[in-house]
């Protein structure tokens, strides 16, 4: 087998990919959360793998390789944060609209 | 054993992610994601990073998938018409941009200079030192973002917005 990380990275890279085709490709706009989800997921997987395996730093910075777990914890919580709100706005849609359908919806007020 | 264990999870998680991109019932979609999110935090446990595998579950499987099924099962949405590519350019060019990002992404990531490898501490202890030292205000800051996301929730679900 190549070595670990080309693994990981090819697999993040793929998952964002398919996360990006659904998000365009999908009308529904819950399916299009789950698909934004799993980007910023394939993105974590990414970030977790510099931190296993550091790439060559330029000098100067202010952290270090091991504090990647660090962004990948922000991440988790934005992403949590912003499935609340968005399902909460989704729901709101469909009470006065009866629909969901990112086609339909073109204007974000009522 | 490691290696085929590897490839085993990640044709599991790829195909879990087909399913989410490519079933028609938004239902399955959630559960698909939640077997992809799962896999993940076994990844992640690959990599060293035991505290944020343990996250993942909690966070993600846990909590915002249950968000995620409860507002399928409340919207119940109706069954998508999938891959009619005639009459839809707009849906080919997607698949044609994921296909690109993917490529360019992968190699751009692989291409990076590496230096020996060096177990990160991913523990709880390692991770609760960064937390509490070099990034506590970003830590602050996130703990903001929540409480922000609470209050937008509870305001977005009165029942009138001017009330």
């Amino acid at each position: 087998m190549a070595e670990q990380p080309t693994f990981f990275l090819i697999l993040s890279a793929l998952l964002f990919g398919l996360g990006a085709t659904g998000v365009a490709v999908r009308r529904n706009p819950l399916v299009m959360f789950m698909c934004i989800e799993m980007m910023l997921n394939a993105a974590n997987l990414a970030m977790l793998t510099f931190a296993r395996y550091p790439v060559v730093m330029p000098p100067g910075g202010l952290g270090g390789p091991s504090d990647g777990p660090v962004f990948v914890f922000v991440v988790m919580f934005v992403a949590a944060a912003e499935a609340v709100v968005g399902l909460a706005i989704i729901i709101t849609i469909f009470r006065s609209r009866q629909n969901v359908d990112v086609d339909d919806l073109s204007a974000m007020r009522g | 054993m490691d290696n085929a264990l590897l490839f085993f999870l990640g044709a599991l998680s790829l195909a879990s992610a087909l399913g989410v991109v490519g079933s028609t019932q938004a239902v399955y979609s959630a559960l698909s994601l939640t077997v992809n999110l799962l896999v993940m935090a076994v990844l992640f446990l690959f990599l060293g990073a035991e505290f944020l595998g343990l996250a993942q579950i909690l966070i993600y499987a846990g909590a915002v998938m249950v968000l995620f099924l409860f507002a399928v099962t409340l919207l119940a949405p109706r069954e998508e018409t999938l891959f009619k590519l005639t009459g839809h350019p707009q849906r080919l060019l997607g698949i044609f941009v994921g296909l690109v990002l993917a490529i360019t992404l992968g190699a751009l990531m692989v291409a990076f200079p590496r230096t020996p490898p060096s177990g990160p501490d991913g523990t709880i202890q390692g991770f609760g030192k960064l937390v509490s030292g070099l990034y506590v205000l970003p830590f602050e800051a996130t703990a903001f973002v929540l409480l922000v996301a609470l209050m937008g929730a509870v305001v977005l679900g009165k029942k009138e917005l001017n009330g």
